[in-house]
C-alpha cells in the first residue's frame, strides 16, 4: 500500500513514542516515520523499535564539537562539481530565456560577482491577479523592454530627401497594451526634428556636414528603431508562462526594487537570481537565502544533491559579517585575522612583506597556522584540552 | 648575600609519580632542576623554599606527564661587588688562598693577602708574612672583601669571585683582634702620657 | 565538574589517549585490570567505570 500525499498520518502516535524515548527530533523526521509506519503498518512494539534504532542513528550523524565541518563541506560541494559540465549554457525551461548554469554558474555564486552574466527574474502576481491573464499581459509589457521597431508597421529610409518615414501599427500597440499617445510623447522628447501626421511619422538627421549626411541618417535610423518606448530599467525580454493555475513572468536581467513596487506582484514568491541585488533590496538574511537557493537549485538542475547543510554553511560564511563577501582572495580568505593562513592561500609575498612591516602579531589560534609552525591543530582531537582532576593540594586559591 | 625570590615557572610531573603528594614530588622536581643553576639576577640558586600555588595539572599532546603552574619562593645566593663576607680557609696555593663563602668558594691573592710581603711555604701549606709573621692556614677564618666578579657560565664552578684583604677591618680574625687590642692600648698610653 | 558531562567523540579519543599513555608511562591504573589487559583497555575500563583522573577543558588553552 503507498501512502498517497494527502492521506491520514498518525504524526501524534510517532510524536509520542519521540517522547516517551526522550528523543528530539525534528518534524519532517517525524513525519517520515509515521508515514512508514503506515506503509508498513507498524504494531506499537515495532514503532518502539524503529524509534530507538532512529534515535541511535540520529545521534551519531549529529555533529559533534570540534568536528571538521568546513572540510566536509568542501568536500560534499566539491566532489559533484567535478561531475559538471564544465561549459553549458542552457535554457531554463522557457526555450527563448538563456540562464547560465552549472559550473560556471555555482562559480559565480561564490565568487559573489556583482555583474552577473544572466540575470534573470521569476515574478509571480498575488492571488487576485494570477490567474487574470490580460492583467499579467499588461505588467509583461510595462516591465519588457519594447523599442520602436516592435510596433512599427512600415519602416523606410529615404536617401533622397533624406528623411526616415515609419509607420506605427496601431494593432500591435493595442496588443501589447501599450498607449499610443504615450509612444508619440516619448518619441518627440527623444527626437526634435520628428513631423507627426498620425500614425506617420518621418524623422529629419540633423546634418552638420554634408560630406557625413549619409552616415548620419543611417545612425537615426538605428536610433529611431532602438528607441525604447516601454520596460523597467536593466529588464530586456520577458517571458510569460502558465504554470498550474496562474500565469507568471520571466525576465531577462533583472530589477527587484522596481518590480517589487508594481501593483499585484507577490513581494513574497517574486525572486531574482543576482545575489546582491538581493542584498542591497532586502537584506543579508534574504541574501543568505538567496545564495542557498541558487546554489542547491543549481546542484539539483544537473542531477547532483548536495545536502543543504553543507551549502548553508557557505552562505553563512560569505554573509556573516553583514556583506555578501566572496570565497577567495578579496573575500574570507584575503580577510582572515592570521597573517600565515593569508600567506599560505595567494600572494604569499605580499602578506609576509606588508605583516612584517606594519609589525602584525599572529596568535596561532587557526588550522593553517599551526600546521605551518608544526604544532597539534585546534581541530578534532586537538581541541581538547586535558587537564588532571583536581587534587585537594592543587585546589588552593 | 642571600636573596629570597619569588619564582613562577612550570614543572613537569612524569606520570609515575602521581601516586606522590604533588607538593612534595614538585618541591623534589624544582630542586633537582633550579639547584645549582646560576642565574644572572638571583645568582647561585641554593633551594626551593616555599610552593606558594600550584595550577592544575595540564596534559599535552604526545607526553603523559602533568604540567602544573608553579609559583614559588627560593633561596639564592648573590655575591655582590664590595660586600663583605666572611668564610673558612679551605684551600691554600702558591698563588693564593681559597676562601669558602657559603655556597661559593672566592679567592684572596697572595698581593691582597697582607700589606706584608707573603711567602708560600708548600710543606706546611700555608701562607707566611715576611715581617710581620703573619700566618693564614686551611681552617682559618677570615673576614674579606668583594672586589671581583665573573658570574658567568652555568654551574658554580665555572664563577669567579676575587677577594680582598688588605683594608682595615679584614683579614683573619685573629689579625683583626690584634689590631684592635693595639689600638686601645696605644688610646690609653696616649692618654697617659698626656 | 562533578557531574559527568557526555564527551564528544574526539574527547573520548584524547581522553583516553592521554590516559593510556600515561599508563605506559608507569601511572597506577586506577582500576582493577587483567593481566592480559593492555594500556588503552584499562583507559577505556577507566572511562567506563568513572575513574579516569583526567577531565576534559572545553575552554582552549
Amino acid at each position: 500500500m503507498k501512502v498517497e500525499p494527502g492521506d491520514f498520518v498518525d504524526v501524534e502516535r510517532v510524536e509520542k513514542v519521540v517522547k516517551k524515548k526522550r528523543a528530539k527530533f525534528p518534524e519532517k523526521l517525524i513525519y517520515e516515520i509515521a508515514e512508514a509506519a503506515e506503509r508498513r503498518d507498524l504494531s506499537d512494539d515495532e514503532l518502539d523499535e524503529l524509534v530507538k534504532e532512529i534515535k541511535k542513528a540520529y545521534q551519531r550523524a549529529k555533529v559533534e564539537q570540534g568536528e571538521a565541518v568546513g572540510t566536509v563541506a568542501a568536500q560534499s560541494v566539491g566532489e559533484p562539481g567535478t561531475q559538471m559540465t564544465m561549459r553549458t549554457f542552457h535554457y531554463a525551461g522557457v526555450a527563448e530565456l538563456n540562464v547560465t548554469l552549472g559550473l560556471p554558474r555555482l562559480i559565480e555564486i561564490v565568487d559573489a560577482r556583482k555583474k552577473i552574466s544572466t540575470p534573470t527574474m521569476a515574478i509571480y502576481f498575488e492571488e487576485d491577479y494570477g490567474a487574470d491573464e490580460e492583467f499579467v499581459r499588461t505588467i509583461a509589457n510595462r516591465i519588457g523592454k519594447i523599442i520602436l521597431s516592435d510596433v512599427l508597421a512600415d519602416f523606410s529610409v529615404n536617401y533622397a530627401s533624406m528623411s526616415i518615414t515609419v509607420e506605427i501599427d496601431e494593432d500591435k500597440i493595442k496588443d501589447k497594451r501599450l498607449d499610443h499617445d504615450e509612444i508619440i510623447g516619448k518619441i518627440e522628447k527623444a527626437f526634435k526634428k520628428v513631423e507627426i501626421d498620425k500614425n506617420v511619422l518621418s524623422f529629419e538627421p540633423t546634418i552638420s556636414e554634408s560630406k557625413h549626411a549619409i552616415r548620419e541618417l543611417r545612425l537615426l535610423a538605428d536610433k529611431v528603431r532602438d528607441l525604447q518606448i516601454s520596460g523597467v530599467k536593466n529588464i530586456g525580454k520577458v517571458v510569460i508562462r502558465k504554470e498550474g493555475t496562474e500565469w507568471a513572468i520571466h525576465t531577462e536581467g533583472s530589477n527587484l526594487g522596481a518590480v517589487l513596487k508594481m501593483e499585484g506582484v507577490d513581494k513574497v514568491r517574486t525572486t531574482t537570481n543576482d545575489i546582491h541585488e538581493v542584498e542591497k533590496v532586502l537584506g543579508i538574511e534574504a541574501a543568505r537565502n538567496s545564495i542557498i537557493h541558487e546554489a542547491q537549485s543549481t546542484m539539483e538542475e544537473q542531477g547532483l544533491t548536495v545536502d543543504v547543510r553543507h551549502i548553508m554553511l557557505v552562505a553563512d560564511m560569505m554573509t556573516s559579517d553583514g556583506i555578501v563577501k566572496s570565497i577567495g582572495r578579496h573575500g574570507i580568505s584575503g580577510e582572515k585575522a592570521s597573517v600565515l593562513a593569508r600567506a599560505s592561500f595567494e600572494e604569499t609575498g605580499k602578506h609576509l612583506l606588508r605583516a612584517s612591516i606594519r609589525g602584525e602579531i599572529d596568535h596561532l589560534t587557526g588550522i593553517i597556522e599551526n600546521i605551518i609552525v608544526g604544532q597539534p591543530i585546534p581541530l578534532g582531537t586537538g581541541s581538547v584540552g586535558v587537564v588532571m582532576k583536581d587534587k585537594k593540594i592543587g585546589g588552593r586559591k | 648575600m642571600y636573596l629570597v625570590s619569588k619564582i613562577e615557572d612550570t614543572v613537569r610531573i612524569p606520570p609515575d609519580r602521581f601516586e606522590e603528594p604533588l607538593e612534595e614530588v614538585t618541591i623534589e622536581l624544582l630542586n633537582d632542576s633550579y639547584v645549582g643553576a646560576i642565574d644572572k639576577k638571583l645568582g647561585l640558586m641554593v633551594t626551593v623554599k616555599e610552593i606558594e600555588d600550584i595550577g592544575i595539572g595540564k596534559v599535552i599532546m604526545g607526553d603523559g606527564a602533568a604540567y602544573h603552574d608553579v609559583t614559588f619562593t627560593a633561596l639564592s645566593f648573590k655575591p655582590e661587588l664590595h660586600e663583605i663576607v666572611e668564610g673558612e680557609v679551605i684551600e691554600i696555593t702558591e698563588f693564593g688562598a681559597f676562601i669558602r663563602i657559603g655556597p661559593m668558594d672566592g679567592l684572596v691573592h697572595v698581593s691582597q693577602v697582607t700589606d706584608d710581603y707573603i711567602n708560600y711555604d708548600g710543606k706546611r701549606g700555608a701562607l707566611l708574612g715576611k715581617e710581620s709573621k703573619k700566618t693564614l692556614e686551611e681552617g682559618d677564618k677570615v673576614r674579606a672583601r668583594v672586589v671581583a666578579l665573573s658570574l658567568k657560565g652555568k654551574s658554580s664552578k665555572e664563577t669567579k669571585i676575587g677577594l680582598t684583604m688588605r683594608q682595615p677591618g679584614l683579614g683573619r680574625f685573629e689579625w683583626i683582634e690584634e689590631e684592635k687590642n693595639k689600638k686601645a692600648k696605644k688610646k690609653t698610653t696616649k692618654e697617659g702620657k698626656k | 565538574m562533578a557531574s559527568r558531562k557526555k564527551l564528544t567523540r574526539f574527547e573520548k579519543a584524547r581522553v583516553i589517549g592521554a590516559r593510556a599513555l600515561q599508563l605506559s608511562m608507569g601511572a597506577k591504573p586506577q582500576v582493577e585490570a587483567s593481566a592480559s589487559s593492555d594500556a588503552i583497555d584499562i583507559a577505556i575500563l577507566e572511562l567506563k567505570e568513572n575513574k579516569l583522573p583526567l577531565d576534559v577543558n572545553r575552554i582552549k588553552k
